[in-house]
């Protein structure tokens, strides 16, 4: 007999199962070959010769298949957002040659000295996604001198509190994040930055930081990720100079679950690889691997594409040792549904 | 490609006619029969043959007989019968006029039988929102979908043979402008393609097979549906209009019923300035337009907007002059097995081992994405003033096309103003002995040889008075340790064997390895042209990085992929032509003064 938790994991359980309830019958079509290109990468080249498993038993519960829609925001909410984000101006609807994101809804605040840049803030009806851009890209590089004059990007804590202040005004909370096993929140930053050779420190090659990202995740369910493809189910933000907010997207979908995926064991995953079976977004497989880690992710693709269906895959994380290089690859294997 | 290549030979002329009528085809059953209408003498000419269901055809047409150019290829078979309206093309290396022009010269067609589809494809098309004799106005949205066991990757709108929009998958919105077409029946197509697969499994192979998988199906829904607007056949004579070469361009477009209107040629960004109106009262509107404002003037090249008012208003864009050329290479048909030759290192080594995973030596096999990109950015750079200076694909490429002159190569991406190579690329391992350093390798393969030809980073030479931005959708071209190891970009640069000279502003590429997607072209002209709503300000650089976060996967930090740009530091905020400002590098520049921007793709 299952044993819940805590009382929020059995009403979350309780949910799902009447929402899965009410759905039976529901028609869940399996991915096309488009869709499983897109979120997990081509077919392995050739059958894994060697599989060894030393990961965890994968994920036996909670293997749910979603349908999923863009989210709807109003212009209203729009117009609090760019208050909140100081752009000024009204909302308007986004015009038609901005074909990735039109139709849609948008705040342009121009800006006074450059023509070709300015702040807005803009929502997709086409992808239910939100997007600020400050219009800066802080490439500040004096040109007489060959010195960088880019300065003051927030350190990761820095940025990481001032995203989690951003939430309310996107009208979410860390409850709709992705969390660690642990209890965590789970995060990731990383800086973008220009690469350089010091001309007045022996050519030597230094990166001198423009801006520094945070990114989180759409929660789908507890224990399980999602597999971002061009930022489908991720919210990302994005800090310059003096701490000044550079850019903002945000594309967090619907989630409503129609059904539910069957299991597999690490032997049957295993023998999926030896008889070639599984996908993956790298060139080259080793014919020889070491399984370390299996989780359950849920693949979202990025804004411009439609995607009507979560589907649940493990995804394979495994090392080979070549040449006494070690490297690690990512396998993806989709549950049956 | 191997299924065309093995058939090409087998052209099948099933016609050629000067512009004649035959109304019908049905029930004909002594052979194939290709029928011309032409409603009007400034409605398009419309071809109707009569065809096979796994046929895939080529239209030639020619002016004197004597020279028969290509209008369109690939051109799949719309059932028993199939219908192509020939409104012209500013793509590809010569124009041809839309037959709808009346100064354009009678022209014979003929069909070709290019290649047969590999595999019947099982599918169920439906189009949910229009029928047979449905009446449809403006701008429309057709909704329909595909049900097949086979791995659909596409659906495409076409009106009257032409395609008008794609869309991925298997649930399709496509928009349609009905006031581009004359009042009147045309015949909407709803074509899907599948990817090749050979299909074992339920059309899901789980390994694909390169004997098998050799080319893609398509099945088509036709429905004759019904345009009728108060202003209708609204065209274009040039989308990219150059005045400089001599071109008037024309608007035409029909009025029923019959009333007075006012035509504002106009900036695109700002319609409030115009240069010049055209005005009259009448059933057709023609505007013939010299390209100059009203004092005479001539324009910097830019986008112009056509602001027909005749209640309501419409408006229709076209470039004005041009601002450059695009070239394009690509190979996605390398095989799996061999040949397995690798680049030499110079006496007394041998060949070099590659970077890519130690396990990982060439050939690295097909890659199916790059000819998909090749056709959508031969359609998106010439509406952007930007016409093609070439295009070639996998054996079309020579390893000498590449290469500089001093190497006996003919360089001709320095004939363009913006180039892109898609396919493999991969860095040594060990030095050179010329070099004394590793560097990055483009592999270029011929079928008929059987050979891979290797063209390394340092027998390139990248800029020219006409190429200012090189890009090159492929991995490890720039494979830098900071990210992988073996990387050996800091070498090349710092013995200045980079491609780049100071001619081009900025050279593009990745810095490990990275995924060839599809739908790459339409990010980067996208962003090349225009704002996003994450781009602002469509900078060379904000270009590329675009493309990474849109088409690159996300995996863990340690994997995630890094597109690199490497540019003069004058050239930071370039845009391409015609789209912004940019600024010509120092020619004093040495290649250690160099920068390079990166952009992870998003990661765990």
């Amino acid at each position: 007999m299952t044993k819940w938790r805590t009382t929020r994991e059995f009403c979350v359980a309780m949910m799902l199962a009447c929402a899965l309830h009410a759905s039976a019958g529901e028609h869940i079509p399996a991915p096309t070959e488009t869709d499983l290109e897109d979120l997990v990468g081509e077919s392995l080249p050739y059958p894994i010769k060697s599989a060894k498993w030393v990961a965890n038993e994968p994920p036996k519960t909670n293997l749910f298949v979603y349908a999923i829609q863009p989210k709807s925001f109003r212009p209203e909410f729009l117009k609090l957002l760019a208050e909140s984000l100081g752009v000024q101006g009204n909302v308007q609807q986004m015009p038609a040659s901005m074909i990735l994101d039109a139709p849609g809804y948008w705040i342009r605040e121009p800006n006074g000295t450059n023509k070709s840049s300015w702040k807005s803030v803009a929502f997709s009806q086409r992808s239910g996604s939100i997007t600020f851009t400050s219009g800066e890209d802080n490439h500040k590089w004096d040109l007489k001198t060959h010195k960088p004059l880019a300065h003051g990007v927030p350190d990761e804590k820095e940025a990481l509190q001032r995203t989690l202040a951003l939430l309310p005004v996107l009208g979410i909370t860390t409850n709709d994040l992705e969390h660690m096993p642990d209890g965590k929140l789970k995060y990731a930053s990383d800086t973008e930055g220009t690469w350089y050779n010091d001309r007045y420190d022996n050519w030597t090659r230094k990166r001198y930081i423009r801006q520094i990202n945070i990114q989180f995740w759409q929660k789908i369910q507890d224990g399980a990720s999602v597999l971002s493809i061009g930022g489908g189910g991720m919210l990302r933000v994005g800090y310059i100079s003096e701490g000044r907010l550079a850019e903002l997207e945000m594309t967090f979908r619907q989630v409503r679950p129609v059904g539910s995926a069957s299991p597999k064991t690490s032997k049957e995953l295993a023998k999926m690889l030896q008889s070639g079976k599984g996908r993956t977004f790298r060139q080259y497989i080793p014919e020889s691997l070491t399984i370390t880690n299996c989780t359950l992710v849920y693949p979202e693709a990025n804004s411009y594409t439609k995607q009507d269906f979560l589907w649940p895959f493990y995804a394979l994380d495994a090392v080979a040792v070549e040449e006494g290089e070690t490297n690690g690859f990512r396998i993806y294997e989709p549950l049956s549904w | 490609m191997k299924a065309l290549n093995q058939t090409i030979g087998r052209v099948a002329v099933v016609a050629a006619l000067a512009f004649s009528i035959i109304p019908n085809v049905s029930g004909q059953t002594n052979g194939p029969v290709l029928g011309i209408t032409k409603s009007g003498p400034d409605n398009p000419a419309v071809l109707l043959w009569s065809s096979q269901t796994n046929e895939i055809y080529r239209v030639d047409y020619t002016v004197g007989l004597t020279n028969w150019l290509t209008a369109i290829e690939d051109f799949s078979t719309q059932g028993t019968n199939t219908l192509w309206a020939d409104l012209g093309s500013e793509s590809g290396l010569e124009g041809r006029p839309s037959s709808a022009d009346v100064k354009a010269p009678y022209r014979f067609y003929r069909i070709a039988v290019q290649s047969y589809m590999s595999n019947a494809l099982p599918v169920t098309i439906t189009v949910s929102n229009a029928s047979e004799g449905t009446v449809l106005t403006e701008l429309t949205n057709i909704l329909a979908g595909a049900q097949s066991s086979s791995n659909l990757i596409a659906g495409r709108l076409l009106v009257d043979g032409n395609e008008v929009g794609i869309d991925s998958g298997t649930s399709y919105s496509f928009p349609l402008e009905t006031r581009f077409y004359p009042n009147g029946t045309h015949r909407l197509s709803v074509n899907v393609e599948d990817n090749g697969d050979s299909g074992t499994t339920g059309g899901d192979d789980d390994v694909p097979d390169p004997d098998t998988d050799i080319g893609a199906s398509y099945a088509t829904k036709n429905i004759s549906v019904v345009f009728s607007n108060s202003l209708s056949g609204v065209w274009l004579k040039y989308k990219g209009f150059r005045p400089e070469l001599g071109q008037t361009q024309e608007l035409h477009a029909t009025l029923s019923p019959p009333r007075s209107w006012r035509v504002d040629i106009t900036a695109a960004d700002d319609t409030n300035t115009i240069y010049r109106t055209f005005t009259g009262n009448s059933a057709k509107i023609l505007v013939q337009w010299d390209g100059l404002d009203s004092f005479g003037q001539d324009l910097s090249p830019q986008r112009i907007a056509y602001v027909i008012t005749a209640s309501p208003p419409f408006i229709t864009y076209s470039t004005y002059k041009t601002f450059g050329t695009f070239g394009m290479m690509y190979q996605g048909h390398h095989p799996k097995l061999s040949p397995s030759n690798r680049p030499q290192r110079g006496a007394p080594f041998g060949q070099v081992t590659f970077a890519t995973e130690s396990g990982y030596q060439p050939p690295w096999g097909k890659i199916k994405a790059v000819k998909r990109i090749a056709s959508d950015l031969a359609l998106r750079f010439p509406i952007s003033g930007y016409p093609l200076g070439f295009i070639y694909g996998d054996d079309d490429v020579s390893g000498d096309a590449l290469r500089k002159s001093s190497l006996g190569g003919s360089n001709i991406f320095n004939n363009v103003t913006i180039g892109l190579f898609a396919g493999h690329s991969a860095a040594a391992k060990e030095n050179i002995v010329a070099l004394a350093h590793p560097q990055t390798y483009i592999p270029i393969y011929h079928t008929g040889a059987g050979s891979m030809d290797w063209v390394g980073m340092f027998d390139m030479d990248l800029g020219s008075s006409n190429l200012k931005w090189a890009a090159f959708y492929s991995c490890n071209l720039f494979r830098d340790s900071s990210y992988r190891a073996n990387g050996c970009y800091s070498q090349m640069k710092n013995n200045s064997h980079l491609a780049i000279n100071t001619d081009l502003h900025i050279m593009q590429g990745y810095a490990t390895e990275m995924s060839v997607r599809h739908d790459m072209g339409l990010f980067w002209v996208v962003a090349l042209i225009g704002p996003t709503s994450l781009t602002s300000d469509n900078t060379v650089l904000a270009a590329w990085r675009f493309v990474c976060l849109k088409t690159q996967p996300v995996e863990p930090a340690s994997n995630a992929n890094v597109s690199r740009s490497v540019y003069w530091e004058e050239c930071v905020s370039d845009h391409i032509y015609g789209y912004g400002s940019q600024t010509d590098p120092d020619p004093d520049h040495i290649q250690p003064e160099l920068l390079e921007d990166d952009q992870m793709a998003n990661h765990t």
